[in-house]
């Protein structure tokens, strides 16, 4: 993950370097002006992600994802710093992984999740930091090596600076704390959701200290390990894009009484382990 | 005043902030928004009253199991006719309650 990190880095750089300085519609655009900005705000998107694919995915081909992956975001996000976002995957051949790309957030690949034996990955639900108008795409990995891309437009902007609370200090008093809501009734190999949350600011590095003015260093969460009895649920590489105090909700088949584990290692080298009974209590 | 509050940082500090100025023994205040000076403490009873609701809504949400999008679509909607700007921020209110409340 440090490599590709790297690589987008410096991609996104570059990519900001060539757009130049961003333009503004002014109310005397002409009708005419203002078509032809949008059709270059188009070529301008359709450059980003095929850069983006390469980056990530080398040559290999993604096919339309319709009926395989589905995503769904806010079109108008009410809060920038936190925009849910929900995927539906369906697919006879079993899904193995997905990556969700935020196109023109500093460092786009939010997420890459790899499924265990005790997932289901029929629903999976985010909550992410957008930082400018974007396409979110999500792409969905079938065992066989396959790759499938939806894409939904985000409009809102800000959600990568935006203040992580009040105080930074209030921010990591209960970092590590976890809770694990399951969202329906226990059933021997059944399938349930379950939704995670943990108490974790992931400062990503672009967040001001509004008394001292300066950034507060980055620390954020780098990844999230799921099992159940020992089998793994899924494995998360994550990154700065994730809301802070991060909430998943997820598919998992309990066979049997047991207890999930979760392991979250953050870029500070800090892990925390928590162990949740299912059923519950 | 008038026009609907806008939620940045905690809505239970905000509630708390409340009883502390309410208890001042001011005649009048200056609000933010809206008229030069209003009658104290009576001015804020629309703010507390939207605040209130916003807590009391959107703990009954997750209490429901409701999402945080779901939420968004539902909680305060019985302010929306009392505040200008209701469909601007209440949205981001409900987003910023239903963080602070789910860790309770």
């Amino acid at each position: 993950m440090g490599v590709t990190r790297t690589v987008l880095l410096a991609l996104a750089v570059s990519t900001l370097a060539a757009l130049g300085p961003s333009r503004v519609a002014y109310a005397d655009d002409s009708e005419a002006q203002m078509r032809a900005h949008a059709a270059q705000d188009e070529a301008e998107r359709a450059a980003r992600w095929q850069q983006l694919q390469q980056a990530v995915f080398g040559k290999r081909a993604l096919a339309d994802g319709a009926g395989v992956i589905q995503i769904e975001a806010p079109e108008h996000a009410l809060d920038a710093a936190l925009v849910p976002i929900t995927l539906t995957m369906k697919s006879a051949t079993p899904i193995k992984g997905l990556y969700v790309v935020i196109d023109n957030n500093p460092s786009p690949v939010a997420g890459h999740f790899t499924f265990g034996p005790r997932a289901d990955p029929r629903t999976l639900k985010l909550r992410v930091r957008v930082n400018q108008y974007t396409f979110i795409h999500a792409v969905a990995e079938t065992v066989d090596g396959k790759l499938f891309v939806s894409r939904q437009f985000v409009k809102t902007s800000g959600g990568c600076s935006a203040p992580v609370g009040a105080d930074n200090a209030d921010a990591l008093k209960d970092i590590g704390l976890m809770k694990l809501h399951l969202l329906g009734p226990f059933s021997p190999g059944k399938s349930l959701q379950a939704q995670l949350m943990i108490r974790h600011p992931n400062f990503n590095g672009m967040q001001m200290d509004q008394i001292t003015r300066l950034f507060t260093p980055p620390r954020f969460i780098r990844t999230i390990d799921a099992t159940y009895d020992g089998a793994p649920i899924f494995h998360l590489d994550s990154d700065i894009s994730l809301s802070t105090d991060p909430v998943i909700t997820f598919g998992f088949v309990p066979d049997k009484k047991g207890s999930m584990q979760l392991v979250v290692r953050d870029s500070d080298n800090a892990a925390f382990n928590h162990s949740f009974a299912v059923p519950a209590g | 005043m008038r026009r609907v509050p806008s939620l940045d940082g905690s809505l239970k500090g905000w509630l708390k902030e409340l009883q502390l100025l309410k208890s001042v023994a001011a005649k009048r205040a200056v609000p933010g928004h809206g008229p030069t000076s209003v009658d104290w403490p009576l001015g804020c009873r629309d703010l507390e009253r939207y605040l209130q609701v916003l807590l009391r809504e959107t703990r009954a949400a997750i209490a429901q199991g409701r999402d945080i999008d779901a939420a968004v679509k539902t909680v305060g909607l019985s302010e929306r006719t009392r505040w200008a700007l209701f469909d601007d921020y209440n949205g981001h209110n409900v987003i910023q309650a239903f963080k602070e409340v789910e860790w309770e």
